[in-house]
């Protein structure tokens, strides 16, 4: 469904704050002991800062950047499993997410049973699920393992388990997170065949990676991310061209950490 | 009440997760469900032979005991249940939690709903054996049974609260679980459910037990499920007020909470 020229996906000035304790505070007793004493120490991280951008309908969005940049933060504000601290997104119509390998697999069920409760967890009760079981399976290509539990599975055959069910039930948007990386080259063809049909059907689909080639292959435009901070948005040339700098630049600077002033 | 149309735009998750959960507990057990029956049968055998044989409580207006005891014993099982196992189900759904967007509330909402469900597996057994006391002639058979739903509902709402707020309690701390154990303990001989507060000597103590909010609730349930006789008016005000004041309070800490949660997991 496109949004009549409206954009799938907009994210407004996302600000994201982790706060953690140093001291592992694991048990009740003890943080009340610490409150009491006013020993309660908080770290403040800022793992997104002020990041802004719009996607249409249709369009394959790529965000690429190194380890711990916030991309797969990102990913999750997008697909609303984690809240911005600051900053608004709307994402308009139904969101599959892929973050990680599975959609909330279970280990200890079965690939059968994990479609069902994966489907469930995207709104789709069994009997749709069921009309398109044999689709799902035939597409992830795992046969008869599809009766074992996830736990005896490969990372792959998660993978492709995980983006049958994310795809096979249509979504507005698709949000892919490293699935294409643990795939041998047959499955990301097809996974990529299956996002350019998404595309002509105005689906939408943002890909999270730190594979340079999956960002060139599928993505007509892309972000990228480094140390919380949007560096530049535009074509995945641009955008790949920018990472290579950057890349260089860390590699020269070693280690420093703290936040130097973004570059626009 | 915004968690129920939350759990009604969600409810195919919902449904699976509540099978999963009933299936989970008895998927390894020849009887299947009717475990569910069996289990409170052999605790009301248990009782009935324990308390007419070994010890004969004399407690004003709980006789037969074994049956008095069960009627405040049964509701009593669903929210203790309901709170141990909400303070694990956000840790156990983690992968769920971290990787689906559905609202944390889903998951201690489950919790409830299906050790309401066994709750409700188990209330024949309860009528039948008010049915062979009333055929005995120990005891005669409450009408006012039909009653029990509304009696549930407080006990929904503080379970409710409750879960919501040890759920995500639990997330970060690791010890709420024995914690929760030891209050349980503590409440339940506190609540009048293995006596009747009619039979406490002293009015000090009665009060203090009157202090409790869950007597109201365990009062109201068993005023209809034993005594024939529905509580006072006031006393239903009280148990409902106990649920609504106990779900405001969990919910609020759980929205406290609510963002940490993905990441704690």
């Amino acid at each position: 469904m496109s949004g009549g020229g409206r954009p799938a996906i907009v994210v407004h000035d996302v600000w994201l704050q982790y706060r953690t304790s140093p001291d592992r505070v694991t048990s009740f007793k003890e943080y009340i002991i610490r409150r009491l004493r006013g020993d309660l120490r908080v770290s403040e991280f800022w793992a997104l800062r002020e990041v802004s951008f719009q996607v249409n309908p249709g369009e394959v969005l790529g965000i690429l950047g190194r380890n711990g940049s916030g991309k797969t933060t990102l990913l999750k504000i997008i697909a609303r499993v984690l809240r911005p601290t600051r900053g608004r997104v709307v994402v308009r119509g139904l969101a599959a997410p892929l973050l990680g390998l599975g959609i909330g697999f279970n280990n200890e069920l079965t690939g059968r049973e994990n479609v069902f409760l994966a489907g469930a967890t995207l709104g789709f009760p069994a009997a749709e699920m069921r009309r398109r079981f044999d689709e799902i399976v035939d597409f992830a290509g795992i046969g008869e393992f599809i009766d074992m539990p996830i736990r005896t599975y490969s990372s792959g055959m998660r993978a492709r388990l995980g983006f049958a069910v994310a795809t096979s039930i249509r979504p507005d948007v698709l949000l892919l997170d490293e699935v294409l990386a643990v795939g041998d080259l047959e499955f990301r063809d097809r996974c990529t065949e299956r996002i350019g049909t998404f595309r002509e059907q105005g689906i939408t689909t943002v890909l999270v990676s730190h594979s340079v080639q999956s960002i060139l292959d599928i993505c007509g435009r892309a972000i990228l991310l480094d140390r919380g901070r949007m560096v530049i948005e535009g074509t995945p040339e641009e955008v790949v061209g920018r990472y290579h700098e950057v890349l260089k630049a860390r590699r020269g600077a070693g280690t420093e950490r703290g936040d130097g002033p973004p570059k626009h | 009440m915004e968690v129920l149309s939350l759990l009604w735009r969600h409810r195919a998750l919902v449904g699976v997760l509540v099978r999963r959960e009933l299936a989970a507990r008895y998927r390894a057990s020849l009887l299947g469900y009717l475990w569910s029956m069996l289990n409170p049968l052999l605790l009301l055998a248990v009782y009935a032979v324990v308390f007419t044989t070994v010890f004969q409580p004399r407690m004003p207006g709980a006789q037969p005991y074994a049956l008095f005891l069960f009627a405040g014993l049964l509701p009593w099982l669903f929210f203790s249940g309901a709170l141990l196992d909400a303070a694990v189900t956000l840790v156990d759904n983690g992968p769920l939690l971290a990787k689906v967007t559905c609202p944390a509330e889903i998951f201690p909402a489950v919790t409830v709903a299906s050790h309401l469900i066994h709750h409700l597996l188990a209330l024949p057994v309860l009528l039948a054996a008010l049915g062979v006391g009333a055929w005995l002639g120990l005891h005669p058979f409450p009408w006012t049974v039909v009653l029990i739903p509304v009696a549930l509902v407080p006990w929904v709402l503080t379970a409710g609260g409750g879960a919501l707020a040890v759920s995500a309690l639990a997330v970060h701390f690791r010890d709420v679980r024995d914690l929760m154990g030891n209050l349980l303990n503590l409440l339940f001989f506190a609540s009048p459910i293995i006596y009747s507060l009619d039979g406490i000597p002293g009015r000090l103590l009665h009060r203090l037990l009157r202090a409790n909010p869950m007597s109201f609730l365990v009062e109201v349930y068993r005023s209809v499920a034993f005594d024939g006789r529905p509580a006072p008016l006031w006393e239903w005000g009280a148990a409902f007020l106990v649920g609504v004041v106990t779900w405001l309070v969990g919910a609020w800490i759980f929205g406290r909470l609510r963002d940490t949660l993905v990441e704690a997991v």
